[in-house]
């Protein structure tokens, strides 16, 4: 880990403790990549076998939260971590949340693509759902990078980067109900549509979560449901 | 004349102007103390004058000096050190240099990683490729790429593997990966780009798979009529045995198509996919009665030290096909009367399957590529028996799946030994079953 915290404690146990729940909730935010990468590719090519998979491997992604979750309780009680570490550690049980849902957001998509594989293909191959998907991909893992090198600056620039997530998101609701409207047979798969969007907005929105704990952790400060120009202040200013 | 001399004349000099000034004024002690005062501080101002020239950074010149003291002969020895060592440093760093600007235009990405997995050194290609910045030197390589393949790998420490990562949202770039130690606790990440190659694989095997595919309907509808045409004339004197031919024709191209599908099923999966717990020596026990009806009592076909208490972590389908091919092959390559013996047991480092049988043999020429698709030894004998000439690749395939390793030993006209091992980790031990088994069995 780069040690922004630049300094060491005297336990050196507790620096390795620190170390592996940052570690561990890294591992688990690839393995949540790859579940929304599958989910994407199994809705994309109506692979069912592939979407199974993503369904079968939630599992694992609750099982990393769950046992990250009681290593950051036993550290809070047994180390009664201060400052930087507190921080660490609040950052890390927050994150998991997060990770967590945008796991369950990915098996929202793979069952709904369960649903669309059994349906007919529409005409555009559901590029635009490709297109955002790979979007939120892109999203997730510049965020994950952002908290791997503890880069408040990285972080900051995924929080804009998701309001380009909600336009294309809006532009994809619009088209389906002008899909609907125009065809009323359509229905049926819109819905399904609009819900693995939905499904992927929302992870933008966790990301977003996540990006915002990212600052609180290098800046100390707490950047939620705060305007962009605050926020881009909190994270300009060095930190005492 | 040496320094020390030199030295000495110096001192020697300077005595004897004090004695002889304090011989004049008559003052001796005076003049001597005076002139070891003097000299005195003149070494000491040579000393600080040496550590100045010692403190800056440019050992360009020696400072000009002609006499010929102690002091001149240390600046020149220092001199010549630093000279010495400069030079050195300058080779390294150039050497130095040369290798980075190579590694760095290497097509290859590589990765150094300390013990910790933490990034040492990387170039070009693999900063590329996974996303990796000068800031990210001294981060752990896992937290970047985070690929739960790639982690597992990391983890597993089985280096002598290579891992296939197929990177999404990168333009489908397809990398082979590979980590080899060095340097007793740190590792050198070797990355190939294999998109190209990856890319006509796939095509390939799809090509095969799809053919396969499309030629099964009319072989079926084939076979089907061929039957009929044979109940009606199987007596003709001309078409009767045309039909017959045409009908064991047909059913040797059905099961070459059914082998090359196989193993273009076994191609796409990787080891691990479909893993359970296997009964292997019920299992042999039904290979081995499938074995005794294809010989038609023609050979001895028996078990000799079956472990009945060894099961197998591993896919009993795929399992099945690779131990009933080694066995059919063994009764097809050994003559009437011969012996084939099938063996499964504990060995030292896991556990093997292997069937011996006292057939023709094989060359020693011919064992490494056995197992290559269609590869036969002697044409015309192949064909004769009824081979497709796929079985030992389907073998390859399944052993490749279990992790497992087939060798080969033979004997032209003696006899010939086949051996699959497994690893440790795939052996389960079902105490129980053993005793209660060896129990009725004996």
């Amino acid at each position: 880990m780069a040690d922004t915290r630049g300094r060491h404690h005297i336990s050196r146990q507790f620096d390795s403790e620190l170390e592996d729940i940052h570690n561990r909730a890294l591992v688990m935010g690839g393995l949540v990549e790859q579940q929304i990468t599958d989910a994407l590719q199994a809705l994309v090519r109506g692979d069912v076998k592939a979407c199974m998979t993503v369904i079968e491997n939630d599992h694992r992604v609750n099982a990393l939260e769950v046992g990250l979750d009681e290593d950051c309780t036993r550290i809070l009680v047994r180390r009664q971590p201060t400052a930087s570490d507190l921080r660490l550690v609040l950052t890390v049980l927050k994150t998991i949340n997060d990770l967590e849902r945008i796991g369950d957001q990915a098996t929202t998509v793979a069952r709904r693509a369960l649903d669309l594989a059994e349906v007919e293909r529409p005409r555009n191959q559901y590029i635009e759902i490709q297109r955002l998907g790979e979007r939120v991909c892109q999203l997730l893992r510049n965020t994950l990078d952002a908290f791997a090198r503890l880069d408040a600056e990285a972080a900051l620039a995924v929080t804009r980067e998701d309001a380009m997530i909600d336009m294309e998101y809006e532009g994809i609701l619009r088209q389906q109900m002008t899909l609907m409207m125009e065809d009323p047979r359509t229905i049926r798969r819109s819905l399904d549509i609009i819900w693995s969007v939905r499904a992927l907005e929302r992870i933008g929105d966790h990301a977003k979560n996540i990006c915002e704990y990212i600052i609180f952790l290098v800046k100390g400060k707490v950047v939620r449901h705060t305007s962009p120009e605050q926020m881009a202040q909190a994270v300009d200013t060095p930190r005492h | 004349m040496s320094p020390m001399l030199g030295t000495v004349t110096q001192i020697l000099g300077l005595i004897l102007a004090a004695l002889l000034s304090g011989a004049i004024f008559d003052a001796m002690p005076w003049t001597i103390s005076v002139a070891l005062m003097g000299y005195l501080i003149w070494q000491l101002y040579q000393a600080h004058r040496f550590s100045k020239w010692l403190e800056s950074s440019e050992p360009a010149q020696t400072p000009a000096n002609e006499r010929n003291d102690i002091w001149n002969h240390i600046y020149r020895q220092v001199y010549q050190i630093r000279r010495r060592s400069q030079r050195r440093k300058q080779r390294l760093s150039d050497l130095l240099e040369r290798y980075e600007t190579s590694a760095a235009a290497l097509p290859d990405g590589v990765v150094a990683l300390r013990s910790d997995h933490s990034i040492g050194w990387f170039n070009r290609a693999a900063g590329e490729w996974l996303g990796l910045g000068q800031r990210d030197l001294g981060q752990r390589i896992d937290n970047l790429v985070r690929y739960p393949a790639f982690i597992r790998y990391l983890q597993a420490e089985r280096y002598d593997e290579q891992l296939k990562l197929v990177l999404p949202g990168r333009g489908d770039l397809v990398l082979s990966m590979q980590i080899i130690p060095y340097g007793g606790d740190q590792y050198l990440l070797v990355a190939r780009d294999i998109s190209q190659i990856h890319r006509m694989e796939v095509m390939r095997r799809d090509f095969v798979a799809n053919a396969s595919h499309e030629l099964r309907t009319p072989l079926t509808v084939f076979a089907g009529y061929l039957e009929t045409l044979i109940e009606r004339f199987q007596d003709h004197p001309s078409l009767g045995p045309a039909l017959i031919q045409m009908q064991r024709q047909t059913s040797r191209m059905r099961q070459l198509i059914q082998d090359l599908l196989q193993i273009s099923r076994l191609e796409t999966l990787e080891p691990g996919q479909r893993d359970n717990p296997v009964n292997v020596p019920m299992l042999l026990e039904r290979i081995l009665s499938e074995t005794r009806s294809l010989s038609n009592g023609a050979h001895t076909i028996d078990s000799d030290e079956i472990d009945t208490g060894l099961w197998l972590v591993g896919n009993e389908q795929d399992l099945y096909s690779a131990f009933a091919n080694l066995l059919s092959n063994a009764v097809q390559y050994t003559p009437s009367g011969g012996r084939v013996t099938a063996s499964w047991q504990r060995v030292n480092g896991g556990c093997q399957f292997a069937v011996s049988d006292t057939g023709i043999g094989i060359p020693s020429q011919h064992i490494s590529r056995l197992t290559e698709r269609f590869y036969r030894v002697d044409p015309g004998r192949s064909s004769s028996v009824g081979g497709t000439g796929l079985g030992l690749s389907i073998v390859k395939h399944v052993l490749r799946l279990h992790q497992a390793s087939l060798s080969i030993e033979s004997v032209p006209g003696e006899g010939s030994r086949f051996i699959c091992r497994f690893p440790e980790n795939r052996t389960l031990s079902h105490k129980q079953d053993a005793v209660r088994t060896s129990d009725t069995g004996e």
